[in-house]
């Protein structure tokens, strides 16, 4: 099948206020399409600067199937390159992570500085001598990089809107995970698991702030750690699901951290076990915004396509086919807080490590709704919760309850304006 | 060692002569190359693009002319060699 496939108009009629159908999740013509109009244009979150901090340094990461290598050159700049030797195609990149200024092809010697510079190839006479360079071709850069306190973005089109623009108040909501930091800064250095399920990306996009699902699927985890926030996801809550734009929502639990009004009450946290982490808190921002942030809690925000913040941990989305969707899993780390860093690695290990009960409990979801969906009858999926009830709280954002379909709504109302412009 | 995907390099002191000097040896060849204090200087102090043309494979050991490994290597003797 080629995007060809998928006529002008069809994707409108296949998503409808309260409804979608079931081949947006199946049809590979669908998928082949949302890579180029979606994940090869949007901004898509590649990787966090703290991964590269040292001159030289890079990682491998992804962009959707792509493979690319985010680089911090010798002068500190960053780039995201395609892993793709420009003579004969071969991936120049193997090691997951290194420090290196050049990158040579072990197919054929053709040499790259990490900025994507073609540097050289051996046997120059056979090009000409050494001048060749100069028609060349070095490795493919992402056209347009940028970062957001930390976080690094790329997009594969040379135009469109800013990533601020894209971001738009989900800015706010890094702003918010940023704070939690005593010096305003978040590090990614815990290691990553990589977790691959059988189900199309948007399952797993939808999934993020549905909060209509945690009752029901991680009622185990729950009662086992004893945890209040399964409560918080009920019709009871004072809690709002909140359509963020362009795409981007979030379950916003705040309002019952603030009736709870308890320093990391949100994490579950008491602050004897954290002392040095509150004190440090205390003297960044004062006593009482110290408390404020660390009352009000970290955000749980999807930001479109690909970065999910869920309080403590973070999860990178990669779509590899339309059945198959990666989740690139790691615990959130803040600088200047050792104390609360290590206990939040032991609560991560628990939720979403390798056996971590929240992965589990959400991929088995996922791969069912994937082999469900496949069946012919109902044609469509039910995307109503809520919708009698939304309405726009004091910023202009449109909100459910805790548990409504509001954000799902939302997404898929951006996900038109990228697949089906007209 | 000093090491990457792309190559190994193992890095010593060789105090052998009569003044100290570095040794490096390229592990996947066995080329070998030693450095004195004021070679290791003139390298601190080297422009940036003379490393960048370094990095170029024609530059040196994938040449068209006068391929091989570096002189050196092909020489390398152990003193307690020395006439065998």
């Amino acid at each position: 099948m080629t995007t060809a496939d998928v006529a002008p108009g069809d994707l409108r009629s296949r998503v409808g206020t309260d409804r979608v159908h079931g081949s947006l999740y199946t049809d590979p013509a669908i998928y082949a399409l949302e890579l180029e109009r979606i994940w090869y244009t949007t901004w898509v979150y590649v990787g966090h600067t703290s991964e590269i901090p040292q001159p030289n340094d890079y990682v491998r990461k992804d962009i959707g199937p792509q493979q690319v290598v985010m680089t911090r050159d010798k002068a500190g700049g960053i780039h995201v390159l395609h892993n793709r030797c420009a003579h004969r195609g071969n991936l120049v990149c193997d090691a997951e992570q290194g420090n290196s200024s050049s990158f040579r092809c072990p197919y054929h010697g053709w040499t790259f500085a990490n900025t994507g510079e073609l540097l050289g190839f051996p046997f120059n006479q056979g090009y000409g001598g050494a001048r060749a360079r100069e028609r060349l071709s070095g490795l493919g850069a992402a056209p347009r990089v940028e970062s957001y306190r930390g976080f690094v973005f790329a997009s594969l089109a040379a135009e469109g809107p800013t990533l601020r623009e894209h971001l738009g108040a989900a800015a706010d909501r890094i702003d918010q995970l940023v704070r939690l930091s005593p010096v305003g800064e978040v590090e990614l250095t815990a290691g990553w698991v990589r977790h691959e399920v059988t189900a199309n990306w948007k399952m797993l996009v939808e999934n993020e702030t549905d909060g209509y699902h945690p009752q029901f699927v991680h009622s185990s985890i729950f009662s086992i750690s004893g945890s209040g926030i399964g409560a918080l996801y009920s019709d009871k809550s004072t809690a709002v699901t909140r359509a963020l734009g362009g795409g981007h929502s979030e379950n916003d639990l705040s309002p019952e951290f603030r009736r709870l009004g308890v320093p990391m009450g949100w994490a579950g946290t008491p602050e004897s076990k954290i002392p040095e982490y509150t004190a440090a808190m205390r003297a960044a921002y004062g006593a009482e915004n110290g408390d404020e942030i660390m009352i009000n809690g970290s955000p749980h925000v999807m930001i479109f396509p690909n970065l999910f913040i869920a309080e403590i941990q973070l999860f990178v989305l990669q779509p590899l086919a339309v059945d198959r969707t990666v989740q690139h899993v790691t615990a959130i780390q803040f600088a200047g807080a050792p104390d609360l860093n290590r206990r939040l690695v032991t609560q991560c290990v628990g939720s979403v490590g390798p056996a971590g009960m929240l992965l589990a409990d959400d991929a088995e979801m996922y791969e069912r709704n994937q082999r469900g969906v496949a069946q012919r009858r109902p044609e469509w999926l039910d995307l109503s919760r809520g919708l009698h009830r939304e309405r726009t709280d004091e910023h202009g954002f449109t909100i459910g309850t805790a548990t409504d379909e509001t954000s799902m709504r939302a997404m898929w109302e951006h996900y038109l304006t990228l697949m089906d412009p007209s | 060692m000093v090491a990457s995907e792309f190559a190994a390099v193992s890095v010593s002191l060789d105090s052998r002569g009569n003044g100290t000097r570095l040794r490096l040896e390229d592990l996947r060849s066995g080329a070998v190359r030693y450095l004195d204090a004021l070679e290791l200087e003139s390298i601190v102090w080297a422009p940036e693009h003379w490393v960048r043309e370094l990095l170029d494979p024609s530059r040196h050991r994938w040449r068209d002319a006068d391929p091989g490994p570096s002189v050196e290597s092909m020489r390398e003797t152990d003193p307690g060699d020395a006439g065998t």
